[in-house]
């Protein structure tokens, strides 16, 4: 009888000196693995980054900021600039493509007139960034302007139109 | 602490200068696309009124003996909404004088002599009417007057 | 009846649109209010020469048989003639009514000669007179003379 028991205590005993061996998990034991010149046992363990969050979610972000509104006085014919900026932090391999457009071919639109006003975009074709942008903005600065002869041919009013911003996120290839 | 402070005030102050932006990001969907608004005001023009042209002939001649001439001119605008445009025309003298000093008089009426509330975006000519008669009472000369073209804009 | 001789020029009573040789402008940068000068002034070159005028004058002057008052017979001057020049009326004759080969004397007097001004409206009259010696001495028939009306622009 007390042999049984000594044999189950120290099966409970090796039990609870046992360490959970999980798939990462290195273990350095007597000889294993072997001392180096200096007499010491080293393993090597990697430290990795994940590409989410702590909440799990893509941990990827960007932000294009640019202006919401642009003003002319009445007869103001110089460019505004309609330029936008890029702060990113994207996936290796992502990428933004941003691009401006004029709404209806910048007609300008006041609701006590059937005339129309419009405003000219130049450079408003896409540009491409890359992975890290902080504060970025495109080479070619995109700018708004009203030419002459539209304010002349229409009555004085407060006309209005519209830019579209999109920014489109390209994934990195698998 | 204190470096923190700094940098959040210089942010927030750099802010204050920057005109209102809208921003896109990660979150509103791909692609993902928004609009900002371009705009005219006419604040420049609330002291003058805007703009007008009023074309008028510089000289005009009468052949010797006739009774009714017809002149026009044109006035185009292009005021701010509130303001409307008056146009007044008048001869300086009853009569056109010749270098002797004999007079010839002349009577000028028709539309065109006083019209008000112009609207603000015309195109429109109006008529004078140059009235001679007395043809025979004067010696066959040269005689001139002078009619005064008077543009006001009215900006209530 | 009265002849006219006439050598006027013809008053145009129909409206004319002029267009104008060049324009003037008015905008808001001459003020407010804005205001501007134009001509208006008579074209006298359509007038021929030196202007036109009217003399009007009786056809006929008839004398009674033996009447030694004056015949009176009115001329109207009208003129419209360019400053500074003046129109000479003058009527003549060679005095002397014929009838085949009779004769009878007579005196032309009166405004046998008048200057009217560029611009004037004026009435006058010549007279014939035949004295009483000439009707006596004279079978009676019907005489006849030419009075001669003269205008010129000087």
């Amino acid at each position: 009888m007390k042999k049984i028991i000594s044999v189950l205590l120290a099966v409970a005993m090796l039990a609870a000196l046992t360490v959970p061996a999980f798939a990462a998990d290195i273990t350095i034991s007597k000889d294993e693995p072997a001392a180096g010149p200096d007499g010491a046992q080293k393993a090597t363990v990697d430290v990795v980054t994940k590409t989410t969050n702590t909440e799990g979610a893509d941990a990827y972000t960007y932000s294009v900021t640019f202006p919401a509104s642009f003003e002319f006085a009445w007869g103001d014919t110089n460019a505004k600039s309609a330029t936008y900026t890029v702060t990113s932090q994207l996936l290796l391999g992502a990428s933004l493509d941003v691009s401006v457009a004029a709404n209806n071919g910048g007609e300008m639109t006041n609701e006590n007139t059937a005339s129309t006003l419009t405003y000219t975009l130049t450079n408003g074709g896409s540009t491409h960034f890359t992975e890290v942008n902080n504060s970025a903005a495109p080479t070619a600065a995109p700018s708004v302007s009203i030419a002459k002869e539209e304010y002349d041919g229409v009555p004085i009013a407060a006309y209005t139109g519209t830019l579209t911003y999109t920014v489109t996120y390209n994934a990195p290839t698998p | 602490m204190k470096k923190v402070i700094s940098v959040l005030m210089a942010v927030a102050m750099l802010a204050a200068l920057m005109v209102p932006a809208f921003a896109l990001t990660e979150a509103d969907g791909n692609p993902a696309s928004d609009t900002a608004e371009v705009k005219t005001n006419y604040d420049n023009l609330e002291a003058t009124g805007g703009y007008y042209t009023v074309t008028y002939p510089a000289e005009t001649t009468i052949a010797w003996g006739t009774v009714d001439t017809t002149i026009q001119y044109n006035v185009t605008t292009q005021l701010i909404p509130t303001a409307t445009l008056n146009v007044t025309v008048k001869q300086d003298n009853a009569a056109m004088a010749s270098a002797t000093g004999k007079q010839l008089p002349y009577t000028l009426s028709g539309a065109g002599t006083n019209v008000t509330g112009i609207g603000p975006f015309v195109d429109t000519d109006y008529e004078l009417n140059i009235n001679v008669t007395a043809w025979g009472d004067v010696p066959v000369d040269s005689y001139s007057d002078t009619l005064t073209f008077e543009a006001t804009i009215v900006n209530p | 009846m009265k002849k006219v001789i006439s050598v006027l020029l013809a008053v145009m009573m129909l409206a004319a649109l002029m267009i104008p040789a060049f324009a003037a402008t008015l905008d808001q940068t001459g003020g407010n209010p804005a205001t501007g000068g134009a001509t208006v002034k008579t074209d006298t070159s359509a007038v021929t020469g030196d202007g036109a005028y009217t003399v009007t004058y009786d056809a006929e002057i008839s004398v009674p048989w033996n009447s030694t008052a004056a015949v009176s017979s009115n001329y109207t001057v009208e003129t419209h003639l360019k400053t500074g020049k003046q129109l000479l009326v003058t009527a003549t004759s060679d005095g002397i009514m014929t009838y085949n080969a009779l004769e009878l004397p007579y005196t032309l007097g009166g405004d046998t000669a008048y200057t009217a001004g560029a611009a004037e409206t004026a009435t006058k009259a010549i007279t014939v007179t035949v004295a009483q010696s000439a009707w006596d001495e004279a079978p009676i028939a019907e005489y006849t003379d030419t009075i001669t009306y003269t205008a010129e622009i000087v």
